[in-house]
């Protein structure tokens, strides 16, 4: 995944030297994130690939006045936050959607199932438990595991607070352990062990 | 009333534990959180196993699917679309390092491009015309009037990259004219190029991908290549950089089909007869003749360069090579490059060959070091420039 430090440097080279290979190198970075917040507050497809092509064709537009960020991340998901809610307003719609009213899917597997030796079917049951979670869970796990952001990050994002943060991620990792417990080959035996543990 | 309490308690506990346990696996924790952790994990083989099995989970990475990067190209070329007509300040599309901006050799040569200035100005010209007229082909064998159909095509001084609607991606140089069927459904893949264009063809063996030049065709399966077929040029060429191609020539439908390797280059001299006149034979002591029509010759390129330093793919990475062309040539190439008109009033000048590569120079420049090898004069009259002895 792209670090926060390379995201800053194609940033300056946008800014500093009109590079169109580092304006390309970021957006094919980051398209896929950002399409699927914006959809995930949008709800449509069109509306949602058009929000991050108006930010990226403002992004080059006012491409002089980038400044070395902080949170480089952080900004571009802010600038497609905007823009999304911008549609909204365009839409005649009024204001953002609730967090539990946003959608999300984990559309694709996000870890390498060979690599952990898991099986077709245990990948599927992980997708179906994260997927399965509630809407706003979803939104900050796929927020912090797939797209890099940081827990304060997300908590300025969506605007609520890092405690809500953490215990939203503390809920979905556990419900992947859960899944995971089942990869052993001795169920029986492995819950034994834990009984006798406490 | 006991028991509830204590088991209240526990689950507070264990909130607490996955709070900090997703903090240190993704990176958040501060240290006192981690060696408070750490002392639950020593005390249970349970959280040990449930924390082994999770970092590796957290540090597994989804792999890159082709199908994903592909999605996200088609994504970026509607957006640089979108992007052109708003901004006239991004110029071409970039492809590894290619089609880098020449904004600055445009813009001083615009009194070269009265004319055309005003497309020069908005970078490169593409027009898409959809849905127009009847496809007409002579000589092709299932030719049949085919509907609706796509032409691309780009002005001289600008390059373009399309990509087809099966995916494959094709880079077309200055001056060239592409057209496709609307749909580009059916057994066949067909294209039809006037000019200069690179093509790196998805692989479908079900489904060949023919280029019809003028006089030849060229058929692929999946593999990456250049083809010059100017319709005014003398000659057709080809350059295979991987994968394998078959040519065949359109007026000799028997003749045994000649497959080139990567690598090779393929030029077929249109009209052999004035093969004694025809500039590529000139220098064609390096090639190897293998067909008796002596119509077609293939030649190797040099082995061990990089793709960026093979003359005939050049043009890709925004530059301009000369290899012992004549003059005529070289003025062809000028002309298509910056978009301007040339003319040689001189033999003698017209008959020099020179070597050279220009990556960003101007026109102006470029003259400039074309006269440090051959002394002449020129003169920019009604958007023509020519080119005299010096006396």
């Amino acid at each position: 995944m792209i670090n926060d430090s390379h995201i800053n440097y194609l940033l300056d080279k946008i800014s500093s030297q009109n590079c169109e290979k580092s304006y390309k190198e970021l957006f094919i970075a980051m398209h896929e994130k950002l399409f699927d917040f914006s959809f995930a507050i949008l709800k449509s497809k069109e509306d949602a690939e058009e929000v991050v092509s108006d930010f990226f064709i403002n992004l080059w537009i006012k491409r002089a006045n980038i400044k070395k960020l902080e949170n480089p991340r952080l900004y571009l998901f802010v600038g497609v936050k905007n823009y999304s809610l911008n549609k909204i307003k365009s839409n005649k719609r009024k204001e953002l959607p609730e967090l539990d009213q946003w959608s999300a899917e984990l559309g694709s597997v996000f870890f390498n199932p060979e690599e952990l030796a898991i099986s077709v079917e245990l990948t599927n049951k992980i997708m179906l438990a994260i997927n399965q979670l509630p809407t706003k869970c979803k939104v900050i796990f796929k927020l912090i595991k797939e797209d890099g952001l940081k827990y304060n990050e997300v908590s300025q994002l969506l605007d609520i607070s890092v405690k809500t943060v953490e215990s939203q991620m503390a809920i979905a990792l556990r419900r992947i352990r859960q899944c995971l417990e089942f990869k052993n080959e001795f169920p029986e035996l492995h819950s034994l062990l834990s009984k006798k543990n406490n | 009333m006991f028991l509830h309490y204590e088991s209240y308690t526990v689950v507070m506990k264990e909130e607490q534990i996955w709070v900090l346990l997703s903090k240190k696996l993704l990176g958040e924790a501060t240290p006192e959180e981690l060696s408070l952790l750490q002392e639950h994990l020593n005390n249970s083989r349970e959280w040990l196993l449930a924390h082994d099995q999770l970092q590796e989970f957290c540090e597994s990475k989804a792999e890159e699917s082709t199908e994903k990067l592909h999605h996200v190209e088609d994504a970026y070329l509607n957006h640089i679309n979108r992007l052109k007509s708003q901004v006239d300040d991004f110029a071409e599309i970039t492809q590894n390092g290619a089609f880098l901006p020449t904004e600055s050799s445009k813009h001083k040569w615009l009194k070269w491009t009265k004319v055309g200035g005003i497309a020069s100005v908005l970078g490169v010209l593409v027009y898409y015309i959809i849905g127009i007229g009847i496809f007409h082909y002579d000589g092709i064998a299932d030719n049949k009037l085919k509907p609706a159909h796509n032409e691309v095509k780009v002005s001289f001084g600008s390059k373009s990259k399309i990509q087809l609607p099966d995916g494959t991606q094709v880079w077309i140089n200055s001056g060239s004219k592409l057209t496709y069927s609307g749909t580009f459904k059916g057994s066949l893949r067909e294209v039809f190029l006037d000019g200069e264009a690179y093509f790196d063809v998805v692989h479908d063996a079900e489904r060949p991908f023919i280029v019809h030049t003028s006089n030849i065709d060229i058929k692929v399966l999946g593999t990456a290549f250049n083809v010059k077929a100017y319709d005014v040029d003398k000659s057709i060429e080809a350059t295979l950089i991987h994968g394998s191609i078959e040519v065949v020539n359109r007026s000799q439908p028997d003749a045994p089909k000649v497959m080139l390797k990567p690598h090779e280059k393929i030029i077929f001299i249109k009209n052999p007869d004035l093969a004694l006149e025809n500039d590529v034979l000139m220098s064609a002591n390096k090639l190897k003749e293998i067909n008796s029509s002596s119509s077609i010759l293939i030649k190797a390129l040099p082995k061990n360069i990089a793709d960026s330093g093979i003359h005939e793919t050049s043009w890709l990475y925004n530059k301009l090579i000369f290899d012992e062309e004549k003059m005529t040539e070289v003025v062809t190439k000028l002309e298509r490059w910056y978009n301007v008109k040339i003319q040689i009033i001189d033999d003698q000048i017209k008959n020099y060959r020179i070597s050279g590569t220009f990556i960003d120079e101007t026109i102006e420049q470029a003259l400039y070091d074309i006269q440090l090898l051959i002394p002449f004069k020129y003169d920019e009259n009604d958007n023509i420039i020519t080119i005299s002895k010096k006396k």
